[in-house]
Order: structure tokens, then C-alpha cells, then sequence
């Protein structure tokens, strides 16, 4: 410790001899730790009569130092105080030295202050401070300095002080990587600059925060990765350290920007999403990075590293926050739009916005016909038209559910082009329509963040899908029974046949493998027959029933003649339908027209099908007495040779009553009932009543004419 | 790297814009509609005016920007041939 005093008094000693300038050291509450050394004669008169002391108070309470300045112990008189780093508040102080121009106003001022005193000889002696000694002052100030700071050692560590800075950054509420670069700079005296680069859309780099005197001169230089001494540390991944850069080809990089470093360090800072920014720095006045200097680097590097990485996670963060808050919004918008037009300009807008790639489309599943709707944004012509129609029968006539990852959204890589973005909207594995986003390039990472947001925006959407479509259904439905109410109650005959093709449709359509949307408008066109197609269509533009109409009334209009396709399978089961009610369910009298052969010889099939399951329906329920009763009944009334007076006595005999109970039931007396029981025994040839119901239930069961 | 912290405000202005179809409103009527700053929204309505989403007449302080409604096939069929659009 006492080597170390004897060294520091010498060099203030070296230092005061060789510069003309008187100087002392104070510590951390302002006290004058290493007594003035040095002939500095105006500078040791203003100390000896206590004119310092004020300054030194203020100075070492309201001042935090990092580098060397300059402060006015009198206007015009100048000293030049800096830090001793490592030693936190400890301050060289050397002076003084005069303005030129304000050497007149110092002598007035020293006459008016210091009585006795000789001021144009103390005024001669003192050095004038020009531009040029300025900087050459600062300079041999902070060596001092540094050479004082290395003499005392110990003292607080850098990092220690680095860690605070760290510290207090954190405490504040945003961080802000240039602020901790000044800060990194203040606690520095070996280093004049700090920087950080970070990557672009473009695959180059640049200069994104710069501190230090005319760093902004290099603020926002962009370089390749392999060009210069930075692009260098791209390549290798390695930490660097240069020394004596001015001969080196690729100090071109920093003359460009008119910015002359003397020496440069830089490090690769890998961040949590894989990407690689750079961390730089160095002097512009010293050549040599001693490795005190270098530690003191590396530490800052180790730092700057979780401040980058913080940030990068802070704006993570912020960005998942502000997704989930543009989530709420677009379901408020979506739930509450009017209608699937509606829903699908809100898809467009939103996918193109969040994608920002060359076009967008929203394609709508039309639940009642085979086609869509298409709302879309930028260029779709030429072949990304025909992708988007290879997509939509892609997942639109799908015959089969989709497996779930067909149901999220996915990047669909085209030879030649850029990736498109396919996201499904779906409902309950249902497909209701599609996006189609086109990017600006094959995936990369950006894109591929963009994957959840949309899959839950899909989710919302098909949902919202869902819910429109409802609305829009249940109106076309309550639309259609009010017409076909309105024909029940004008025309009976007309009503009851569209309840009978529609009925005997229902049926037929149920045999076939025909699509559910398909079913449903060939039965509303049955209901709605007697409307014309002109009509129909005008009220329900959207609907497919109108075309079924149309041509169902054109097959079952004689003479009508479809020259270039056959009328759609729905219009021909709707004209067999109403062909076969308005014929009253005479199969002979349907329809024939050569194009539905085929599908006539099914619905006559068909009809006979279910005619015999009628039969046997009719019969099997029945009882055994009410058919046998049946039978016999019109056995004795269609093949006994008997009046009808008699048949009526047989008919009751079968039912058991006695002579008394048919006299009564016949209006007639008893004697008349055994005169006709004696004839209807002699045309039956049989001796008795119990013969004569045998008789009559074995010609039931035989099915044998008259006897 | 595409900055997308102002994803809401980009959606905010969507929802403006598509909730009144036929607002036709400068900068500053915005900044008032939404309660934002002008240096937030520039650069959104820039961006939705390069995608197509808005249109923008006039320049500067005076530029209008309305809603563009897109293109719409109401009936796209997707089983016919497939030819280019």
C-alpha cells in the first residue's frame, strides 16, 4: 500500500512536471486523499485561498463520472477532473489553463477576488487552452488516470459495476438496449464505442444501436454476412479481438461510414429463436487490448447477452399479448357479422393483412349447391386460379371426413412459386370453406408462427360459419313452408300432389346413394311444384331448388327437348315424382323419356317394391278373425249361388246367431228365417247348419267358385 | 424481422374500416376515432393501403383513406374444368 502511495505521488510528480499543470486526487466524499503536486501557480493560489473546495464538493456530490471533462474553477479558467476507474468517486484533478479570450476577464476577476497579488505575472505563467490542447489534455488526464487506477489496484471490480448497471436496468419499465450500451460506455474509460447488429428480412445485417462519440455515424450500416471484421464473426461464430485495424483490407467497412476505430472486439450473441445478433465495440484512441480490458469485454458480452435475450423474450411476450387481444377483436367482429359475405370479407382482409404475401381467397362451401363463393385480394389469375380451384374440390369433394391434421392449417410448398398457406374452416369435422394465403417466399420462421394464430382464427371462423349458415337455412325454410302452405289452403288438387311426390321422393331418394343437399332440394322442388322456376329463383337466388324446378317441369313438358346434356339426376326423380302423383299412383301412366331409362326402370322397381311390402304389411297386423270374417263374408257374397235375403241369413248363421236373434236382426219372424235356412241347405247340399258354415269356410280356404 | 406488435392496432383499424364500409376519413379523423397516435397508425394504414385492403387519395396531412371491398365470385364452381380463371 505504501509502495503504491510512493508510486502515485511520483507519477503526479512526472505528470505535473511535464504538462505545466498542478494536480490532486479526492475520494468519494470529497476529500483530498493525494496532495497537490505540481507549479501551477494560479491553479495552487486558488487552492491555497479555499476557491476549489466548493467545486470539489459539488463535483464529487452531484456528479457521476465516467470520463474525463472539463469544468470552469473561474469563468474562463479551466480544470480537467477524471475518474480513476475502479474506484468509484475518486477523481484526478489537473489545472488550470486559461481562454485566450478570457484572459481580460480573469485579471479583473483574480484583481476583484485575491487582494495583493501580482495577476499579469500569475496570468503569463498559466497556459492558454486552445482547441487542439484539449483534446491532448483529456487524453493525458484519462492516462494518468488509468495509470493511477492500475497503481492503487483492488478497489471495486467492473463487473461488480456492470452488474449494477445491469441491475438498474431492469428495475426500469422498458428495456432499452442503447441505454445500457451508454451506461456499458460510462463505466469504460478503455472503450470509446458499443454497437449491436442485428439480421434483416434481406439476409444482411446492420447496425441497429450504436453509443459512443460519432457512433450515429455508423448507426444503421448494413454488411453481408463474411464482409468486413463483423461479417468475419458471422461466418466463424467466434468472439473476436483486433488490434491495429488500420492496415487491414477490411477496415474499408468502418472508412465508409467515415467512423476510424483503432481497435475492435465483436461477439456472436445466439438468441433463443435462433438467430444471431452481434455485439461490438472498441477504441478509437487506443491500439493495445490489454486483458484487464478484454475480461472486462467478455463480462460486458456475458451482459449484453441476457439484456438482448430479455428483450427478445419481452417482445415475445408483448407480441403473444397483442395476438391474443387481436384474437378477441376479430371474434367480436366475427360473431357478430351478419352474414357468410360478411364473415368471409372479415377472412380475406384479416389473412392477407397477417400473411402480407401477394394475394389472399376465402372460398365458402355452398351447402346447397356443387360450388362456392370466392372473396379475394391481390392477383388470382392464371395458375393461382387453378390451384385455388384444385384445392376447393380438394377439400370440398372430399367423399370421406377428413383426418384431423387435414383440418389445420398447413404450408403448401408449389414448384416454382411461393409457399401458399391452406387453413380449412371447419365445424364439427364438417368443411365449410377455405384461405389460401399466398406468401412472399418459401417457409421460414415468421410464417410458420403464424400457423397457431390462424388455426385458432379458423376454429372461430367455422363456428362463426356455422352459425350464419343456420340463420340463413331456417329463413329459406320458413320462406318455402309459407308457400307451401299458401297452396294448401288455394288449390287441393295441386296440393295433394306435391304431398304425394314429395312423399313418394322421400322414399324413392332414400334408396339411392344421392348427396344429403341433393335430397333436400329435390323435396323442396316437389313441395313448391306448381311455382314457376322464374319465381322461385327470383326469392331464393341462392338456392339450388329453382334449377330443379326448371328443368323437372321442361321433362315432364311434352315435347321438350334437351339438346346439349341430360337434365341433372334431381330434376328427373323430382319429374318421375310428380308425374307418378299426378297420376293418381298409375304406374303405367309415368313419364317415359329416353334419357331416364335407367333411372325410371328404378323408380318402377321401386314402386312395385313397395307394393307388395304393403300387402304383406296390410295382412300380417290384421287378426285371424277380422280376416277370416272378411273372407267369408265376400265368399257368401260374390260366389253362393243364394238371394240376397238368404245370403244375408248365411252370413248371420256364420256369425252364430240362433233362428229368434236372425228373425229379430232381419225384421223378419222366425219362420221365415227356417223357410230360408231349408233353401239355403238344399242349394248348398248340406243337411244342417253346422255343415253349412263348413261349407262356407272350406270354399273361403279352397278359393273355389260356386259349389 | 417483421415487427408485429401492432397486430391490434392493424386489427382495430380492419374492424373500423369493415364495420363502416363507406367511412372516408383522414389521418387525423382516425387518430381521433380510435384514440391513437398518428405516428402508431401511419405505418398500418401505409401497410393495409399497400395490400389493397384501403385506398388512399391525396397525400400527406390531406390523404383520405376508405375501405376497399374485394373481389367476389359468387359462384365459383369447383367440379367444371380446370381452366384458369
Amino acid at each position: 500500500m505504501i509502495r503504491s502511495f510512493d508510486l502515485i505521488e511520483e507519477l503526479q510528480e512526472m505528470y505535473a512536471s511535464h504538462y505545466s499543470l498542478t494536480n490532486f486526487i479526492t475520494d468519494e466524499s470529497g476529500n483530498i486523499i493525494m496532495p497537490a503536486k505540481g507549479n501551477n501557480a494560479l491553479f495552487n493560489l486558488l487552492l491555497v485561498r479555499g476557491a476549489v473546495k466548493e467545486i470539489i464538493e459539488t463535483v464529487t456530490k452531484e456528479f457521476e463520472l465516467s470520463k474525463p471533462f472539463f469544468i470552469d474553477i473561474l469563468p474562463g479558467v479551466y480544470a480537467c477532473i477524471a475518474p480513476v476507474e475502479g474506484h468509484p468517486g475518486t477523481l484526478l484533478w489537473s489545472g488550470v489553463k486559461i481562454e485566450q479570450s478570457s484572459r481580460d476577464m480573469v485579471k479583473n476577476k483574480i484583481d476583484h477576488l485575491i487582494d495583493g497579488v501580482e495577476v499579469d505575472r500569475l496570468l503569463s505563467q498559466t497556459s492558454t487552452l486552445t482547441l487542439e490542447s484539449k483534446k491532448e489534455w483529456l487524453l493525458s488526464v484519462k492516462k494518468a488516470a488509468n495509470m493511477i487506477s492500475q497503481l492503487k489496484g483492488g478497489g471495486v471490480s467492473l463487473f461488480s459495476e456492470h452488474l449494477k448497471v445491469l441491475q438498474e436496468a431492469f428495475k426500469a419499465e422498458e428495456g432499452n438496449v442503447s441505454r445500457f450500451l451508454y451506461s456499458f460506455l460510462e463505466k469504460n474509460s478503455r472503450i470509446d464505442f458499443l454497437g449491436i447488429c442485428e439480421p434483416r428480412l434481406d439476409d444482411f445485417y446492420e447496425v441497429s444501436h450504436a453509443a459512443g462519440e460519432d457512433a450515429e455515424q455508423i448507426q444503421g450500416a448494413s454488411f453481408s454476412p463474411g464482409e468486413g471484421f463483423l461479417g468475419r464473426v458471422l461466418l466463424t461464430g467466434e468472439q473476436a479481438f483486433w488490434e491495429g485495424i488500420e492496415k487491414d483490407p477490411k477496415y474499408t467497412f468502418f472508412q465508409k461510414y467515415h467512423f476510424y476505430p483503432k481497435s475492435l472486439f465483436c461477439f456472436p450473441i445466439q438468441l433463443r429463436d435462433g438467430t444471431l445478433s452481434l455485439f461490438f465495440g472498441g477504441s478509437r484512441s487506443s491500439e493495445v487490448n490489454t486483458d484487464t480490458v478484454k475480461d472486462s469485454i467478455k463480462n460486458m458480452a456475458m451482459l449484453m447477452e441476457v439484456i438482448l435475450s430479455a428483450e427478445s423474450l419481452q417482445k415475445e411476450n408483448s407480441g403473444h399479448l397483442s395476438r391474443q387481444s387481436a384474437l378477441a377483436d376479430i371474434s367480436m367482429m366475427l360473431v357478430s357479422a351478419p352474414d357468410l359475405k360478411k364473415i368471409s370479407y372479415i377472412l380475406v382482409d384479416i389473412s392477407m393483412s397477417l400473411v402480407k404475401g401477394p394475394f389472399s381467397a376465402v372460398m365458402l362451401k355452398n351447402p346447397q349447391k356443387q360450388n362456392m363463393m370466392l372473396v379475394s385480394r391481390g392477383n388470382i389469375k392464371g395458375e393461382r386460379g387453378s390451384y385455388l380451384k384444385r384445392a376447393a374440390k380438394d377439400y370440398f369433394t372430399a367423399t370421406s371426413d377428413l383426418p384431423p391434421d387435414r383440418l389445420v392449417p398447413s404450408m403448401k410448398k408449389l414448384e416454382g412459386s411461393p409457399a401458399i398457406i391452406e387453413c380449412p374452416l371447419h365445424f364439427r369435422g364438417e368443411i365449410l370453406g377455405l384461405i389460401c394465403a399466398g406468401t412472399n417466399g418459401h417457409p421460414n420462421q415468421e410464417t410458420e408462427e403464424l400457423l397457431p394464430f390462424l388455426h385458432t382464427l379458423s376454429l372461430i371462423a367455422g363456428v362463426s360459419l356455422q352459425l350464419a349458415g343456420e340463420g340463413q337455412e331456417n329463413v329459406m325454410e320458413r320462406k318455402i313452408e309459407i308457400l307451401h302452405s299458401s297452396i294448401k289452403e288455394f288449390d287441393a288438387e295441386t296440393n295433394r300432389i306435391a304431398e304425394e311426390s314429395f312423399k313418394i321422393a322421400r322414399e324413392f331418394t332414400g334408396k339411392l346413394a344421392l348427396s344429403e343437399p341433393l335430397i333436400k332440394n329435390i323435396l323442396i322442388a316437389c313441395k313448391v311444384h306448381c311455382f314457376s322456376h322464374e319465381y322461385l329463383a327470383e326469392k331464393f337466388p341462392e338456392a339450388e331448388f329453382p334449377q330443379i324446378v326448371k328443368d323437372g317441369t321442361g321433362i315432364l313438358a311434352e315435347g321438350s327437348a334437351f339438346k346439349n346434356e341430360e337434365p341433372g339426376i334431381g330434376s328427373q326423380i323430382f319429374a318421375l315424382a310428380v308425374s307418378y302423383a299426378r297420376n293418381e299412383g298409375d304406374m303405367e301412366a309415368i313419364i317415359v323419356r329416353p334419357y331416364m331409362k335407367k333411372i325410371r326402370q328404378e323408380f318402377l322397381s321401386y314402386l312395385e317394391d313397395s307394393q307388395v311390402v304393403e300387402q304383406e304389411l296390410t295382412l300380417e297386423p290384421e287378426s285371424s278373425h277380422a280376416m277370416g270374417s272378411k273372407s267369408v263374408e265376400s265368399t257368401i257374397k260374390n260366389h253362393m249361388n243364394l238371394s240376397s235375403r238368404e245370403k244375408e241369413v248365411l252370413d248371420l248363421v256364420i256369425q252364430g246367431l240362433n233362428n229368434k236373434e236372425i228373425a229379430q236382426e232381419l225384421y223378419i219372424s222366425e219362420h221365415t228365417v227356417k223357410n230360408h235356412l231349408t233353401k239355403i241347405f238344399q242349394k248348398l247340399n248340406v243337411p244342417d247348419r253346422t255343415q253349412a258354415i263348413s261349407k262356407v269356410y272350406q270354399l273361403t280356404y279352397n278359393g273355389s267358385a260356386n259349389p | 424481422m417483421v415487427k408485429r406488435e401492432h397486430l391490434s392496432l392493424e386489427m382495430e383499424c380492419l374492424t373500423l374500416f369493415q364495420s363502416n364500409p363507406y367511412l372516408f376519413e383522414t389521418i387525423q379523423g382516425l387518430e381521433k376515432r380510435l384514440g391513437r397516435r398518428m405516428s402508431d397508425l401511419e405505418p398500418i394504414l401505409e401497410g393495409l393501403t399497400a395490400q389493397g385492403i384501403l385506398q388512399k387519395t391525396g397525400e400527406g396531412a390531406l390523404a383520405y383513406f376508405r375501405y376497399k371491398e374485394p373481389a367476389v365470385i359468387a359462384e365459383f364452381s369447383f367440379t367444371s374444368e380446370l381452366e384458369p380463371l
